[in-house]
């Protein structure tokens, strides 16, 4: 079976989660990007998401607004969103209540992707561990699910750009069995979702990560419907 | 023809035309004679006409119809005579000529030839004939004589019926109603002679129902009789009779008292009878029976009311149904709710006994019940009438409570609101509407924000007005409201009052800061309160853990649950503190950001406000939060020797919790203190500048009454500054600054007689004293300018002094730190050979030491307020000593165990004492070294007090038109901000000279600097318009965004992307079942558990949890 014909079975059965998605929000599928202090640019990559979100709908018909919704992590409406998105080259640091909220949102069902564009990634793991405390971010193999549908990556998350020149990784942090953070390091997604003339990524490279991009949000989708 | 035929053709011919005549003659006459009887008849009928029976009629048509054959018979006797053959013959011989008995003779000839007659002559004699009445002509003149006489006839017959016709046709004319009555009665002569039937008779009222023991009242009606006989019989009983009188046809009796069924009739004196009927007795009616529905409209929220019977008094909304039924005693004839007037407002449908109707009351009133029986009694028993207080949905109710008035917009322009709002039956949503006014005047497009109340009956809103994005400017305003929809269908709304809040220019931002920094200082006084009670009940609860840990020394067992429940709440108070020292770092840090926002870059603040944060930073650090944290969930699992060393723990946190908060609370106050001297300056140097202004305009002259107002205006500002300035005294008296209070002191008298400068010059203006109250106005600016200098310089001799007193107290520090390094260094060395007695002996000599580390860090902290450079550091160097010196104590009381020596841990001492005195001395040339900065810091810091200053530029500049000043002084002051605008062009060009190779945004300063100098050339040529002030305020915000856009670059620092080149993957393991975090075992599903008790459900689930976390812990002895 094609991936492209993978993805259209899959929107298939991704449409109840959409639904209650747009029942909840009343409107179309969003990303919130995380709004964050600590000095990192938690706005990096403007175009990424709204590129995303774009191929999103074109490849499995899931309804997508055209923009993503910046939040704060203590922000109530942090509920509403089923995908939750950051990144940045800087330093995260949450409050004691940010923290909590986080914790709360993701284990009540949300979904945390953050991707390292280069810097995060000890502030990252430091507030993960201050919000999980009982959890460490464990690496997630070629064969876990996120990398084999609908689009296959039998070797794992792809590689965008150089940064230190280190093997892609992708951490995740599971709750009771349910993937709650995923974590991409040394691939640089986000760059690779951005518009093509901003770091003039080859063609094949940006279609890498958007179909990694959409792996992992129909990933966090189906398991948010399950 | 023959001879004999013509004769009797003759004769026979003459015989016709007589007869005929006759009979025309006879006609005429029998016409006569009926003409004669229809003449008559009206004169027989009589006026009335035919009377019924009268026989009249029937005769004359009798002899109408007798005429007839009588003139038949009549006809044919007199043919008979008149027209016999002799006469006939005997008149037609002397018309033709002949002998007489000629033509009776041929006649008879030519029947027949007596026997012997000579054929011959008989043809002979009958040709004579013959050919005489052949010659005579035609029968009427045959007829002779006899003809002339019945033609006479004829026509005296024929004059008599035209003579009884006009007769008739005058009878006819002169009473027409009359003749044709009577005629009518000819045309139906036996129906007038037979005799008329009588009319039926008739009783009322017929079969029906009465009351029981009514007294029925009967009717006979008997046409054409003088009285009938009533008869009736109750059941059971012998018919009884009773004679009624009738008049005209009518009469009336009374029946004895209805108590059972009666059968009643009449019959007539000729036997006509009319029908038999039943007057049945029935019993009263009761309708006691009812039910009331109640169904309130939907939007008032209110559940559906029933009421059986006894209806109490109805207070409903309108809008309300109202579902009515019930049932009578017996059968139910009309039914019906009737109003105040008796007009019916809602017919009942009856069904039997039983009626039901529905109704939505318009009105308030009393509405009474109206039944009737199937015999159209009223009902003996009704219902009590209904009483409807109808109450109308009013609109809702809407305040804005907070702010409540019009007021300065917080800086980082976002306002708080308390709305209040309430509804009788609920609040559909609360709209805050919202529109911007800019400084000439121009008002947006509004902006509404709803509010979603879901129909509460009544609620707070606490919305944040954040208005952050909406590109404000100083001197512009926000007009607010809020609008409170009801959930009625028609959606009836209310608004509040529209309330201002103004954009304040740096001037009154100046002064929210320092509210905002003066709050603060007083929520830290409160958290050090708190935290030293929250230190002594920690203390307390040590204690109290110590000794139960005495008591209880040799037993295992864990501490008593209402001691764990108290350290919970404990730590619990601790956490919340700490929450409350974050909050109040995120709101410095918003006030930071917001004052950089709007265009109010001060260097000094923003350095002050940051080392504030960084003192709560340090007051509820990451680890300890963390650390509070982990001992909560250890809590439940701590052995009681645990528990006290989680006790001391806790206590020690609270102590360094509240000393740094205490030490904090002096930097808090200062800083509060600071910004009231720049505030109170920054009015006083303000209100200096406006009242040189103003000085210019009285003495250019004119407008002598705006003028005075405008000055007593600036007056009414004055005496707002001189209310900040005792305050501002006040709060230097009590932070002991009495320095800077005396110039504060100063200033205020300077700023008194500012005041009665501006009071004479008021009075003088009304006088039209334009030159002396310019004076005045002029010396009253200058004082004011003297007033913020005074201020200025308070305020630097504070700082300075601050500073001296912070240099020497460092000195000091220095020297002490020194001198115990000294003493220890001399100790260390009697140390080397002494016994162990000496050594004991020397222990005094380091506790000596001990309390002078201690007082050391005392005064350093009191003397220096921690504002000096690296005070943590040095504390923290401090703390080491101590603990240091106490190993020095310790190793002196075992100088042979296998640790450290005596010697080698007061080594470690004098290290530590010499860098604390290090410390001490180089904290200044920190202080220094602070200052410095990057040069897209710089560029950054410069751009935002260009924002600045373009704001300043663009409020004095939109402050000028509102004054109405003169055109003289119009003309200095656009030159004075066309100048400071040529300023700011030269600096936005010289910036952009130098940055030209830096970042993005600064590409645009040479078009800032361009629109600046356009800018600064249009207001040279006294051009001041609101296109002008408009570009002044684009400049502004282009200004504050390439400032912000620098900041954001300088965090942001995005590294140059690079595709990949080659790496090497390394395996990854599968993941294992801890990795995922699996339940071990699976809970129960959702629903089994909300099925549960809750008490149960949360047993259920721990259980579940130990067992999924492999600790098994104490449900073993929970379950029974």
């Amino acid at each position: 079976m094609s991936a492209r014909a993978g993805a259209a079975l899959l929107a298939v059965a991704v449409a109840a989660t959409a639904e209650v998605a747009l029942a909840q929000g009343s409107g179309p599928v969003t990303i919130a990007r995380l709004q964050y202090e600590g000095g990192g640019d938690w706005y990096a990559n403007p175009s990424s998401l709204p590129n995303l979100l774009t191929e999103i709908e074109a490849r499995t018909g899931i309804p997508t607004a055209e923009r993503e919704v910046a939040i704060r992590p203590g922000d109530p409406a942090l509920r509403d969103y089923p995908f939750l998105y950051m990144t940045g080259h800087g330093d995260v640091r949450f409050t004691p209540d940010e923290r909590l909220a986080l914790r709360r949102y993701l284990l009540e069902g949300g979904f945390l992707h953050a991707d390292d564009n280069y810097g995060l990634d000890e502030s990252f793991r430091q507030e993960m561990g201050r919000i999980f405390p009982d959890r460490e971010l464990v690496e997630l193999p070629p064969e876990h699910p996120i990398f084999r549908s609908p689009y296959e990556f039998p070797d794992g998350v792809p590689k965008i750009h150089e940064h230190d020149g280190a093997p892609p990784r992708a951490f995740g942090i599971f709750h009771q069995g349910r993937l709650v953070v995923v974590y991409t390091y040394e691939t640089d997604l986000g760059d690779g979702w951005e518009d093509p003339d901003v770091h003039e990524d080859p063609p094949e490279v940006r279609e890498d990560a958007l179909r990694m991009g959409v792996n992992i949000f129909l990933y966090a989708l189906m398991q948010s419907a399950s | 023809m023959s001879a004999a035929e013509r004769i009797r053709r003759a004769v026979r011919g003459v015989r016709d035309y007589l007869a005929r005549s006759l009979g025309f003659t006879v006609a005429a006459w029998c016409a006569v004679a009926a003409l004669g009887l229809l003449m008559l008849a009206p004169a027989f009928a009589g006026g009335e006409g035919w009377s019924a029976g009268s026989p009249g009629p029937i005769l004359i048509v009798v002899i109408l119809l007798a005429v007839v054959p009588a003139g038949v018979w009549y006809w044919r006797r007199l043919g008979r005579r008149r027209c016999a053959e002799h006469r006939v013959t005997r008149a037609m011989d002397g018309t033709a000529g002949l002998d007489e008995g000629s033509v009776l003779g041929g006649l008879e000839l030519s029947r027949f030839a007596p026997p012997g007659t000579s054929p011959g002559l008989r043809e002979l004699a009958l040709e004579q004939v013959g050919s005489r009445l052949s010659g005579a002509g035609d029968p009427r003149k045959l007829s002779g004589e006899l003809g002339k006489q019945v033609a006479s006839d004829l026509r005296r017959g024929l004059t008599a019926v035209l003579a009884a016709a006009g007769a008739v046709l005058v009878v006819l004319l002169l009473a027409p109603t009359r003749t044709l009555g009577a005629w009518g009665g000819l045309l139906h002569p036996l129906a007038v002679l037979v005799e008329p039937v009588l009319p039926a008779i008739s009783v009322e009222p017929g079969t029906v129902e009465v009351a029981r023991g009514a007294v029925v009242e009967v009717s006979a009606h008997a046409p054409l009789r003088d009285s009938v006989v009533l008869r009736w019989d109750v059941t059971g009983q012998v018919t009884r009779t009773s004679t009624i009188a009738l008049v005209d046809g009518s009469g009336s009796a009374a029946l004895p008292p209805v108590g059972a069924a009666t059968r009643y009739w009449i019959e007539a004196p000729d036997g006509a009878r009319s029908e038999v009927h039943t007057l049945t007795p029935v019993d009263p009616l009761f309708v006691s029976t009812l039910t009331v529905e109640v169904t309130h409209p939907p939007h008032t929220g209110l559940p559906p009311a029933e009421y059986q019977n006894e209806i109490p008094a109805l207070a409903i909304p309108a809008g309300t149904h109202l579902r009515m039924r019930g049932q009578g005693s017996r059968g139910i004839g009309m039914g019906a709710l009737l109003d105040e007037e008796g007009d019916p407002v809602t017919a009942l449908e009856i069904q039997g006994a039983s009626f039901e109707g529905s109704w939505v009351p318009g009105r308030s009133g009393t509405y009474a019940w109206a039944f009737a029986d199937q015999g159209g009694g009223d009902a003996a028993v009704a219902p009590e009438p209904l009483v409807i207080d109808l109450i109308p949905d009013q609109p809702p109710a809407v305040e804005i409570v907070y702010p409540g008035a019009d007021t300065i917009m917080p800086i980082d322009l976002r306002q708080p609101l308390v709305i209040q709002t309430q509804d009788d039956y609920g609040i559909a949503r609360v709209d805050i509407v919202v529109r911007r006014v800019s400084s000439f005047g121009e008002s947006g497009e509004p902006v509404v924000h709803g509010v979603e109340l879901g129909g509460s009956a009544g609620a707070i809103v606490r919305p944040i007005l954040d208005v952050s994005s909406w590109d404000l400017s100083p001197g512009d305003t926000i007009r607010y409201l809020a609008r409170a929809v009801d959930n009625h269908p028609s959606q009836q709304m209310r608004e509040s009052a529209e309330y201002a809040l103004w954009i304040g220019g740096a001037t009154e931002l100046g002064r929210v800061a320092e509210e905002e920094l003066s709050r603060a200082a007083e929520a830290v006084e409160e958290l050090a309160e708190e935290a030293r009670q929250a230190e002594e009940e920690a203390r307390d609860l040590q204690a109290r853990a110590e000794a139960e840990g005495e008591r209880n020394r040799n037993r295992q067992e864990q501490a008593d649950f209402a001691d764990r429940e108290e350290i919970a709440q404990a730590l619990q108070r601790q956490e919340e503190m700490m929450q409350a020292v974050d909050s109040l770092q995120r709101e410095l840090a918003e006030l930071r950001e917001a004052l950089k926002d709007a265009g109010l870059a001060d260097p000094d603040m923003e350095q002050t406000i940051e080392d504030l944060e960084q003192l709560l930073d340090q007051v509820a650090p990451e680890d300890q939060e963390d650390a509070l944290s982990e001992l909560e969930d250890q809590l439940a699992g701590m052995d009681p020797e645990e528990l006290r060393e989680a006790l001391e723990q806790m206590a020690l946190d609270q102590e360094r919790m509240r000393q740094r908060l205490e030490d904090s609370l002096e930097q808090f106050r200062d800083a509060a203190i600071e910004q009231d001297f720049r505030a109170t300056e920054r009015e006083a140097q303000e209100l200096a500048e406006e009242q040189e202004i103003l000085a210019s305009a009285m003495m250019e002259g004119g407008d002598e009454e705006l003028r005075a107002e405008q000055q007593a205006a600036l007056e009414a500002q004055a005496q707002e500054l001189q209310e900040h300035l005792e305050e501002l005294q006040q709060r230097l008296a009590e932070a002991g600054e009495m320095d800077a209070g005396a110039g504060v002191q100063e200033a205020r008298h300077q700023l008194s007689q500012a005041r009665q400068q501006m009071q004479q010059a008021s009075q003088m203006m009304q006088q039209g004293q334009q030159q002396d109250a310019g004076q005045q106005a002029q010396q009253a600016a200058g004082d004011l300018s003297e007033v913020s200098q005074q201020l200025g310089q308070a305020q630097m001799q504070m700082q300075m002094q601050q500073m001296e007193a912070i240099r020497t107290a460092l000195g000091q520090t220095a020297s002490d730190a020194l001198a115990l390094a000294r003493r220890q260094s001399e100790l260390r060395i009697e140390m080397q050979g002494a016994s162990a007695a000496e050594l004991a002996g020397m222990r005094a000599d380091e506790a000596a030491i001990a309390q002078g580390i201690r007082n050391l860090a005392e005064n350093y902290a009191e003397d220096t307020e921690m504002m000096a450079p690296g005070a943590r550091d040095l504390l923290t160097a401090v703390g080491e000593a101590m603990e240091q010196l106490d190993a020095t104590i310790t190793a002196m009381e075992n100088p042979r165990s296998q640790g450290p020596s005596p010697m080698a841990e007061a080594e470690q001492v004098v290290r530590t004492l010499n860098e604390v005195a290090e410390m001490a001395m180089t904290s200044g040339q920190q202080g220094q070294a602070q200052g410095s900065a990057s040069a897209s810091e710089q560029m950054m810091q410069q751009l935002q007090q260009l924002a600045q200053q373009q704001g300043e530029i663009m409020q004095d500049a939109s402050s000028l038109t509102p004054m109405r000043l003169g055109q003289e002084t119009m003309q200095e002051q656009i030159e004075e901000v066309a100048g400071r605008q040529e300023e700011v062009a030269e600096e936005l060009g010289e910036m952009s000279e130098d940055g030209a190779e830096e970042a993005d945004p600064l590409g645009d300063l040479s078009a800032f600097a361009e629109e600046a100098r356009r800018l600064a050339e249009a207001l040279a040529q006294g051009r001041l318009d609101p296109e002008v002030l408009r570009r002044q305020e684009q400049l502004f915000h282009r200004l504050l965004d390439a400032g912000r856009t620098l900041e954001r670059d300088e965090e942001s620092e995005e590294r140059e992307s690079e595709q990949p080149g080659d790496f090497t993957r390394e395996g990854v393991r599968a993941l294992s079942a801890d990795d995922l975090d699996v339940l071990r075992f699976e809970l129960p599903a959702a629903a089994r558990l909300r099925a549960l008790p809750p008490a149960q459900r949360a047993l259920v689930l721990r259980y579940f949890e130990r067992l999924n976390t492999g600790n098994p812990g104490p449900v073993g002895g929970e379950r029974r």
